[in-house]
Formats: C-alpha cells, sequence, structure tokens
C-alpha cells in the first residue's frame, strides 16, 4: 500500500457521533498525534505532502516469533518543548527484589512535556458487580461502563495488553511501565478504545496515586490537545516504530 | 340514618382486610446460612447444599427484616429443640442498602457439629412487638468411614479453566497423534482413575475461578467472586459467615502444612480459596494479608510461590497496589471464635518483611529459588508484581527472545514444575505431611483471550508441573495426586487443521479476504484435518507454535473477533495492523477486534463483552495414589473435598 492511501485510510479511522458521544481520534500522525474529538471534515493532507511508504511488511517463516515485521522508521521531529520518552526508560530493569526504581530520567521529566509512543489498553467493559468502581455518582446510578473503567482515561503500555474488571480484578498482565492518560477532551465519558501503535504527547507525572477502579498508577500523562502542538510536528508523517 | 348499602358492605370487608393485614404482619427470615434447598425452597431431602465434616467449623447467620417501624431485639439458633450453646451477636457493620429499615444479621461463628447424618437448624428471631419469625436450614455431615491405612500427603492440581479439549490440544501439540493413536501420553493422561466433575457455584450454572476452588477447599459451594464464605447482607468483604478450609481443618487436626504454588498474582481466586476467607475476590490486599495474619497460623501454611509483589510492598513503594479499600478489619466476634486476628487498614504494611520475620526464605526470581537452601522450612516466592508472564514468553526468553519477559522487568521468572518441585522439597520435610495446590493459572486467561498457543503451552507448562506431582507420589507412596480444574473456558474445540503450509497461512492472514480464504479453503476438517505434527525442542517445548498444517481451535464462548490461526506475536493485538486495514469503528467494540484483522476474517460471537467466558461443561479429573480408588463417575466438585478428607482422615483400604 502507498503511502498516500495508508494516509487517507487512517484519516477514514474515526468514531462517528453517537449518542451524544463525541468521536475521538487517536492519532498515529503527525497532524493526529493526540486524542481528541473531531468530525469528519477535518482538513485531509494534500498528496504533495504525503511521503512514499516508510514501511513494508516482511514475512518471516522461520520461527513463530514474529508473524510480520516492521522496517524500523523515524518518529517526526520532535517539537521544541516536548521530551521523548521510552517506556524503557521508566524503571530500572531488571527490577530487583522489591519494587522498582525510578529511573533519574523519569524523575526529571515530572511535570514536563513528553512523547512516548504506545498501546492503548483494552479494556473490557463487562459489567462488574463486584468492583471497586462507586456504583453511584453524584447519588446517580453510574453507566456500566463506568464500573469497568475510568471515565476520561486510558491506559497505555509498550506491548498490546488487555485488562477485565469482571474476568480478572487486579489480576491483570499489565506490564508495570503503564502510563494513565487522561484525556481533556473526554472527561467524565469513555475513551473508545483503538487499537494498534500511537504517539501521545502530554504533560507527565510522576508518583502513586489510586485511581477509581482500584489501581495505583505511577506515571500519569495528561494529554495535549492539537493547539497545544507546535506546526513542526502537525506537518510531519505518521510513522511505525518496530519493537 | 340510613347507611348506605355500598358502606354497608364495604365496612365489615375493610375490618376484616385489616384483621387479616393485622394478624400477617410479622418479621421475616431472609437469608440463612448456611444455605439449603430447605430454606430456600422447602425442600429438606437430598441433594443437601451445605455439608460438613465431623467437627468442620462454620458459622450460622440469619438476616431478619421486620416489619415497618418495629426493631429485630434478638436471635436463637437451635438444633433439635435444643438453644444452641455460643455467642450469638448481632452485626454492626453497615448492612446492604436493600434491606429495610431495622434489619438486623446475627451470627453464631464457628459453629461445629460431631454426628454423621442430617442435620436441621432453626432460627427464632424476635421482633419489638414480641412477633417470632422462625426459619429452618439444613446441612450434612460427612461421616469419614475408617477404612485402612490414610494419605500423607494430599497434591491438588488445578489447570484453571482447563476443559478436556484443553487436554487433548496439549497431548497433540506435545506428543502428537499418528495412524490414530496419540504417540505418548501427558502425565495427567496416565493417572489410572478419571471421573466427570459438575463445577456450578452456589448462584449459577456458570462459576468462576473462587467458588470454582472454594469448593475443593471447603467441600461447599459459595456465590461467584466469593470464596471459604457462604454469601451475607453487608458490603463487607471479610465478615461473611466462614467455611473452615481444608489447610485449616488438617493444620488443626492432623498438624498437617499447606502450600499455595500459582502462576498468577497470589490473590487471585484458585491460590485465595486455599488462603483466605472474602466475598470479594478482587480484594487482594486483605487477601495476601490474610496469608500471613491467619493461613501461616492457623493453616500451617509454608509455601507460598507466585506473582503479586505488588501486595506484598508498602503503598509508597513503587510498583505497591496496596490500599486501604482493599483491606479489611475484621468483627470482633469472628475474631472472637475463630481465633485469628482482627486485621489493620494498614496500606503502609511491609508485608514482604513482615513474612521474612516471620521466618520465610524470601526468592524473588528463579535463580534465587534454585538456591534456596535445602532445610528451608518456610518459603515465599513474588516473581513478578502482578501476574507471572505466560509460559510461552517464559520460554522465548530462555531460548533467547526475552523481549517480552524484559519489558516487563521480570527476566528470570520460574516455570511451574520448578515452582513444584521447590515446593515439593520443602513441605516433604514435614513429618505430618502436607497439602499442596498447584495452579495453572493461565490456561484459563489465555482461553480468555482466545489465544489458542498460548494456553495450550501453559496446559503444557501445567502437565510438567504435574509430573514433578506424580514423580513423588512414586517416591511417596502415601500420598495422593489430583488433577483437575475449576471449569471450562472459552468452550475450546479442536476443530481441524490448516490445509496450507505457515508460509501461505502467513500471506492468507495479510490478504484481507476473509472467510472465503482463511476459512473455507485454510480449515481442514474430520480427514482433511490429517495429523498435526509439532516438533519439541529440548527443553520440552515446540520448536515453533506455527507449523505446516497446524491445529486449528474453534471457541463456543467467544466473543466478535478475527482470525488468521496464527500465533499471535503478542497477547491480543499485532505490532503492526497496518491501520488503513481497520475497519472504521462506530461503537466501543465488544471484543478484541484489533488482532489478526488483516486477514478479514471475522467470526462474532456467542457472548457479549470483551472476552470469551466460562462454560459450565464438565470437567474431567484424574487421581493417583492412595486413595485414588476413592474416585470416579460423575461427581460433584464438592464431593472432591469430602473423598479427599476421607482419603487423609479415614483412610482406604489400598
Amino acid at each position: 500500500m502507498s503511502f498516500t492511501a495508508f494516509y487517507r485510510s487512517f484519516l477514514k479511522f474515526q468514531l462517528p457521533r453517537c449518542a451524544g458521544v463525541f468521536p475521538v481520534i487517536l492519532g498515529f500522525s503527525g497532524l493526529v498525534s493526540s486524542v481528541y474529538a473531531q468530525d469528519a471534515r477535518r482538513p485531509q493532507p494534500s498528496p504533495e505532502q504525503s511521503q512514499p511508504s516508510q514501511w513494508e511488511i516482511i514475512p518471516q517463516s522461520k520461527t513463530a516469533q514474529e508473524k510480520l515485521a516492521l522496517k524500523k522508521v523515524d518518529l517526526p521531529p520532535l517539537p521544541e518543548d516536548v521530551e521523548e520518552l521510552d517506556f524503557r526508560d521508566f524503571f530500572v530493569t531488571p527490577v530487583g527484589d522489591r519494587g522498582l526504581t525510578l529511573t533519574e530520567r523519569l524523575r526529571s521529566l515530572d511535570g514536563r512535556r513528553v512523547r512516548l509512543v504506545g498501546y492503548m489498553v483494552y479494556e473490557d467493559l463487562t459489567r462488574c458487580n463486584s468492583c471497586v468502581t462507586p456504583r453511584t455518582l453524584g447519588g446517580r446510578p453510574v453507566p456500566a461502563w463506568m464500573e469497568a473503567t475510568v471515565p476520561g482515561r486510558m491506559m497505555l503500555t509498550s506491548r498490546p495488553a488487555a485488562v477485565s474488571h469482571f474476568h480478572y480484578g487486579l489480576a491483570d498482565d499489565l506490564p508495570p511501565q503503564t502510563v494513565f492518560v487522561t484525556v481533556p477532551d473526554k472527561i467524565g465519558q469513555l475513551v473508545p478504545y483503538t487499537p494498534g501503535p500511537m504517539v501521545i504527547t502530554g504533560i507527565l507525572s510522576v508518583g502513586s496515586h489510586k485511581e477509581m477502579d482500584g489501581r495505583t498508577s505511577l506515571v500519569r500523562l495528561i494529554l495535549a490537545l492539537p493547539d497545544e502542538l507546535s506546526a513542526t510536528a502537525q506537518k510531519s508523517a505518521p510513522v511505525v516504530s518496530s519493537r | 340514618m340510613k347507611i348506605p348499602v355500598s358502606l354497608g358492605k364495604a365496612v365489615p370487608g375493610a375490618l376484616l382486610l385489616l384483621g387479616v393485614i393485622t394478624a400477617s404482619a410479622a418479621p421475616t427470615i431472609s437469608r440463612f446460612s448456611p444455605p439449603s434447598r430447605l430454606f430456600e425452597i422447602g425442600e429438606a431431602g437430598a441433594p443437601y447444599i451445605a455439608r460438613f465434616l465431623p467437627d468442620q467449623r462454620f458459622d450460622l447467620q440469619v438476616t431478619v427484616r421486620p416489619d415497618p417501624g418495629q426493631a429485630i431485639t434478638g436471635v436463637v439458633f437451635k438444633q433439635d429443640g435444643k438453644v444452641i450453646p455460643g455467642r450469638v451477636v448481632r452485626s454492626t457493620a453497615p448492612l446492604a442498602k436493600d434491606l429495610p429499615a431495622g434489619s438486623a444479621i446475627y451470627s453464631l461463628r464457628a459453629h461445629a457439629l460431631s454426628d454423621p447424618g442430617v442435620h436441621t437448624i432453626t432460627a427464632e428471631a424476635t421482633q419489638s412487638d414480641a412477633q417470632l419469625a422462625t426459619a429452618q436450614t439444613n446441612l450434612e455431615i460427612v461421616g469419614i468411614q475408617q477404612a485402612g491405612q490414610r494419605v500423607k500427603n494430599i497434591i491438588i492440581c488445578i489447570g484453571d479453566g482447563m476443559g478436556s479439549s484443553h487436554r487433548t490440544a496439549a497431548r497433540i501439540v506435545k506428543n502428537g497423534v499418528f495412524l490414530g493413536k496419540a504417540n505418548s501420553l501427558l502425565t495427567m493422561d496416565q493417572f489410572p482413575v478419571n471421573a466427570m466433575i459438575r463445577t456450578s457455584s452456589l448462584n449459577s450454572i456458570i462459576t468462576d475461578s473462587s467458588p470454582g476452588a472454594s469448593c475443593y477447599s471447603t467441600g461447599n459451594k459459595g456465590n461467584n467472586n466469593q470464596h471459604g464464605v457462604f454469601p451475607d447482607d453487608t458490603p463487607d468483604a471479610f465478615d461473611n459467615p466462614r467455611v473452615e478450609n481444608i489447610g485449616e481443618y488438617l493444620a488443626r487436626t492432623q498438624g498437617k502444612a499447606l502450600g499455595i504454588v500459582t502462576t498468577a498474582d497470589v490473590f487471585d481466586s484458585t491460590p485465595g480459596a486455599f488462603g483466605s476467607h472474602t466475598q470479594s475476590r478482587r480484594s487482594g490486599t486483605g487477601i495476601c494479608d490474610q496469608f500471613l495474619d491467619e493461613a501461616v497460623t492457623t493453616a500451617n501454611l509454608r509455601v507460598l510461590l507466585g506473582g503479586g509483589r505488588k501486595w506484598f510492598l508498602p503503598a509508597s513503594t513503587p510498583g505497591s497496589a496496596r490500599s486501604a479499600e482493599l483491606d479489611y478489619v475484621l468483627p470482633e466476634d469472628v475474631m472472637e471464635a475463630w481465633k485469628v486476628p482482627a486485621g489493620a487498614i494498614d496500606p503502609e504494611r511491609d508485608l514482604l518483611s513482615d513474612f521474612q520475620k516471620a521466618g520465610f526464605t524470601y526468592a524473588p526470581d528463579r535463580k534465587s529459588l534454585s538456591a534456596a537452601p535445602a532445610d528451608t522450612e518456610r518459603l515465599l516466592g513474588l516473581f513478578a508484581l502482578s501476574n507471572m508472564n505466560v509460559a510461552k514468553d517464559k520460554i522465548d526468553g530462555r531460548r533467547g527472545h526475552a523481549a517480552i519477559v524484559e519489558d516487563y522487568g521480570f527476566p528470570d521468572q520460574p516455570m511451574l514444575d520448578e515452582m513444584t518441585d521447590k515446593a515439593l522439597q520443602v513441605l516433604s520435610r514435614d513429618p505430618k505431611g502436607f497439602i499442596l495446590m498447584v495452579e495453572g493459572a493461565s490456561i484459563d486467561k489465555q482461553a480468555h483471550n482466545m489465544d489458542s498457543d498460548r494456553w495450550i503451552l501453559d496446559t503444557i507448562e501445567f502437565d510438567y508441573a504435574i509430573a514433578k506431582c506424580k514423580a513423588f507420589q512414586e517416591a511417596n507412596p502415601d500420598t495422593l495426586v489430583i488433577v483437575t480444574a475449576d471449569h471450562e473456558c472459552s468452550g475450546a474445540a479442536i476443530i481441524g487443521a490448516s490445509l496450507v503450509s505457515n508460509m501461505v497461512l502467513q500471506e492468507r492472514a495479510v490478504a484481507g479476504q476473509g472467510k472465503e480464504l482463511l476459512r473455507d479453503k485454510t480449515v481442514g476438517t474430520y480427514e482433511h484435518a490429517g495429523f498435526p505434527k509439532y516438533e519439541t525442542a529440548p527443553d520440552g517445548y515446540p520448536v515453533t507454535t506455527d507449523p505446516d498444517n497446524k491445529m486449528l481451535i474453534g471457541y463456543a464462548a467467544n466473543v466478535d473477533r478475527y482470525e488468521d490461526w496464527l500465533t499471535n506475536p503478542q497477547p491480543l493485538n499485532d505490532v503492526q495492523q497496518p491501520l488503513g486495514k481497520v475497519p472504521p469503528l462506530s461503537t466501543y467494540p465488544e471484543g478484541p477486534m484489533n488482532r489478526d484483522v488483516a486477514g478479514g476474517f471475522l467470526i462474532t460471537g456467542q457472548v457479549p463483552g470483551g472476552l470469551a467466558v466460562h462454560t459450565a461443561g464438565d470437567i474431567p479429573l484424574s487421581a493417583a495414589g492412595r486413595g485414588a480408588e476413592l474416585f470416579g463417575g460423575s461427581m460433584d466438585n464438592t464431593d472432591v473435598f469430602f473423598k479427599v478428607m476421607q482419603a487423609a482422615i479415614g483412610g482406604t483400604s489400598h
């Protein structure tokens, strides 16, 4: 597939308005490198702004380790006030015999604007009858999905992962380097799931915090809105980095 | 004055109705523990829901609803017309919101009966206007026959979610089938005795892992999400009516030791059911506290191995998940009757250090587990913050593809058979014997994910652990080994094999031609399935889970999903989903539609939600060693407990 076709097909991936819930585009391109609500009339990049395909599929038949592999490509140029952050920068690994040790790099970025490439955690919304999340909010019953996840929040991990309060509770398979992302445009609302790797930019917050669903977050990020991104980043090409 | 005819007829009727209403007003007993068909539907005969061993402790409890404006002033429990001695305490905990004002819960804790047979318990509740409410429940005390040689050691291997198809699939991958016969059998296949186990819980035909394990640990049914207890009417997660479990009973009566080994977070349902009592399987802080505060003392817990380090670190330690909301303080009557500590809301507790102070040797990884001294008497192993990585990812790590285990930060996690081996070394030092529970936990978790290759490898890992148990049993003939499951998960079925090579399958996986290609031209059924062949590496696991003509798994309890039959390089999602091929989503997806999308083969599911679910199908049990002959035929999951106890207390003639 050419890059143009890929880019256009990517921009078609969006959620229509449904029951008053504004669609969310979790971007993978430089134009959509943060999560926010938008409609289908968002301007499309002109063909001359696109680039030739930057990735190719490499089938591997020798081992079962990878079905497909992508050639590594570069991320778009980093805005001036943004620091690049990798999940591998979070903690000292291997983890010792007790808890996690935050790296100096992570600590130094507390309160700073950072950029991460990761995957949105899939949260099963099966109604949870014995979950920690409150069943009422302001005296009213919460919607069923709010029993299974926290409104206005998504989780980001280095590898695809899923959680289910109903099936697993907190006996989960999340890696320690899980970022709890607040989506400002989705406060009080469900953040719809989007698969695939994505580039996330926002303000980093480091330190233990008890989440509404009983989880303890160690690293959080408040997602940047598009207007907060530099023009340089917005013109950059979408990327995929292989892992 | 002439009285209107209508009024003249209406007044007597109204007075009569008022009299009827007044006469029938009375408090009601809306719940009685232990539960029974007698209380629920008025049937006094078999099957008896609540069953106990002679002198096995359990709580009596009633919930009483008063008439409007009245209050409940007291409850008396009677058996055979006589008041049962013991403190009857009114609960001071907040009650469930659906109870009317003035409702009360009364308990008589840690009761026990000695005489085998059916017993009826009566509760009499008094209201402030002196009206009485009466209700009855019944239970069976299952007698023990003195039959010969006792079992000294009991090993219960639980493959979480492992149904018949899971076993078969693991056998095919590990050993292969040719000309109609398995080339060799799994260890669990070679157990001489088999039975089929019915798995329903107290409140559903479909159980979950909490009552699914609690049936084995207590001999009693439980509500979903609850283990070691019967349900009650308070939100408090730890004040429920308790049932004494196998570890507590045998420690108290025979001095046996207890070991719990799992690949899951140790607070998870199956390990939790052998070491704690709670109505909330999610209360990780309290469950892990209870392992130390109660199980070590009352059940002689000596070995605890698995994941879940996050519950053992102070809340302020990075990686900790301890919280006040998931902790407990016991009611005074529970403390006094069961002789256990109150507990405390202590998220900053250093539980790991407390275990070490209690004499536990701590192993954070495989290397230290192996290095634990031969004379270790108490062993705690916490190999991951939550669940351990699955077998495939651990094996990949050992084969030099350690990306996943390294990403998680725990590159040196032991395999379940290594954990089992060490647990047996420690427990076998006890001259009075032991109970060991070994759980292959991620068979279920990966079946929920409909990740065929991962649950198959987890089942193979589980079988290697069973082999350690079988070898121990052969060296120690006074040992009983049971292999069972809590339930089946996902409705897994072996539907056939791929008609094409792996290379062709990979091409089809990205061709986007949907079922016409990935189903109609790929799935070989009947004789077209042939005999899938997996080569086993020297480490005992398949060289690859993507051989040519690989075995194919279907799911009867699945959600909407895509399928391309190839091993997922990572659980639940592919690294390289070409975004252009992901269909636009109009609603929040109910299934893991993000995986295997490129092939375009959508399979719509039977159940809502995001993950495959448990099924109610009977599951196979296998038994070996002394007492194995006590099992067989169709059994209720609670029967297993009583057969085990017959072997341990009364013995067996073999």
